[in-house]
């Protein structure tokens, strides 16, 4: 069975081997209607926005699946040394990017803040206080969350499943494996498959998310250590992890590390996740715990 | 009687000190407490107007279970393996797609 709604400026699809019941489909359809309404930084009015109009001091009573989410999202970052960082949505503006996709051109600020080196906020239930400066953009992480929770209520019911939330999949299957695509970021074609009966794969690259600054080419991939676009030789980096959450964030410290960095850091952090790379001339390197190696397919 | 100049000196002492105290009290207190959370009046919290949606403190279904640690995400709701072939050449006919969001 197939099924889909739009959320979060992306298809969200559902494939299970049985038939999802109205019931069920009509809560995960109001799911990601509040995921919309309440975790969007471009909605002054969601919960994600209120947060950060927060003054230090100020405290906000949020829902349980943003509270939780950004539990999560501040462990990431501060296990990954800030590799990974859901606070640059100031860096992020002053990127140009200030405005919902898609759009050509766009004004940078000459000044960018540096990004925060610890979490702005603390959260204790669903009550977050905002501690120091800086603001969330909860960016794919938010999307993966998304999905990830959809998977964890539908997988009791469904024995075998797969979600796809704008290029990020998760799976489970008791039985047969599943078969996903990897594309590439200009073609669009599959240059890579993995089969999996568990686990997610996220894909991230700096063509779609571009825009024109003057002469020059902006991506929105941030480094979370300088809250400037990463400068890297890889086009487009696919992660597989066991979790959705898991493969996001590793997409974005991939960009950022050295072949041993990730070695030493990455894997170390994700030892079950597997990185398939790709660099500006269509060469590609899978990479796990352990090791690299070109990939030829 | 008037008071004599050094009493209207003590009394005017004395409640400068204490307004001073307690504007020091009020700044303390405005920047250490945090102020009492403010509830975001969200759909979620109420449970019967929207039954299938979780409401905030929950342990609901749409939610996790409280975790300590890091590793402890990882034995979460069965997530824990990650069991893949690992990247192979396409061939052909596969169920999902992984690229990056348009």
């Amino acid at each position: 069975m197939n099924r889909q709604l739009y959320a979060m400026h992306n298809t969200i699809r559902f494939v299970t081997d049985q038939p999802i019941t109205e019931d069920e489909w009509q809560a995960i359809q109001q799911f990601f209607q509040y995921v919309d309404r309440q975790w969007s930084r471009f909605d002054p009015a969601s919960e994600v926005s209120r947060l950060n109009c927060l003054m230090v001091g100020e405290a906000l009573s949020v829902s349980l699946p943003l509270a939780r989410l950004l539990q999560r999202a501040i462990r990431y970052f501060e296990q990954t040394e800030q590799y990974f960082s859901p606070f640059l949505l100031e860096q992020q503006q002053a990127n140009g990017y200030d405005r919902s996709f898609p759009f050509q051109r766009a004004i940078e600020s000459f000044r960018i803040e540096a990004p925060p080196e610890s979490s702005p906020f603390v959260v204790e239930g669903c009550d977050v206080t905002r501690v120091s400066h800086g603001a969330i953009d909860l960016g794919g992480i938010g999307k993966g969350a998304a999905a990830m929770l959809a998977a964890q209520r539908l997988r009791k019911k469904q024995p075998r499943g797969l979600i796809e939330a704008g290029g990020d999949v998760i799976v489970w299957s008791d039985t047969q494996p599943w078969k996903v695509a990897i594309t590439d970021p200009q073609t669009e074609q599959a240059i890579a498959e993995v089969q999996l009966r568990q686990g997610a794969i996220a894909t991230s690259n700096r063509v779609y998310r571009s825009w024109k600054v003057g002469q020059r080419t902006n991506h929105h991939l941030l480094s979370g250590k300088t809250g400037r676009p990463i400068e890297t030789d890889f086009v487009q980096v696919t992660a597989s992890a066991p979790q959705l959450y898991e493969a996001e964030v590793m997409t974005k410290l991939a960009f950022q590390m050295t072949e041993a960095e990730r070695q030493d850091k990455l894997f170390k952090w994700f030892p079950k996740g597997r990185l398939l790379l790709m660099d500006e001339s269509g060469k590609m390197v899978a990479e796990e715990k352990g090791g690299q190696s070109i990939w030829t397919g | 009687m008037k008071p004599k100049p050094f009493a209207k000196w003590i009394v005017g002492l004395s409640s400068s000190v204490f307004l001073g105290l307690a504007i020091g009290q009020l700044s303390v207190a405005s920047i250490d407490q945090p102020t009492n959370p403010v509830k975001t009046g969200d759909s979620y919290s109420d449970e019967t107007t929207i039954p299938s949606q979780p409401s905030q403190g929950d342990d609901d279904e749409w939610g996790e279970s409280d975790e300590d640690s890091y590793e402890e995400d990882d034995d979460d709701e069965g997530w824990q393996s990650n069991e893949t072939s690992g990247f192979e050449q396409p061939s052909g006919g596969s169920d999902g797609q992984s690229s990056h969001s348009k």
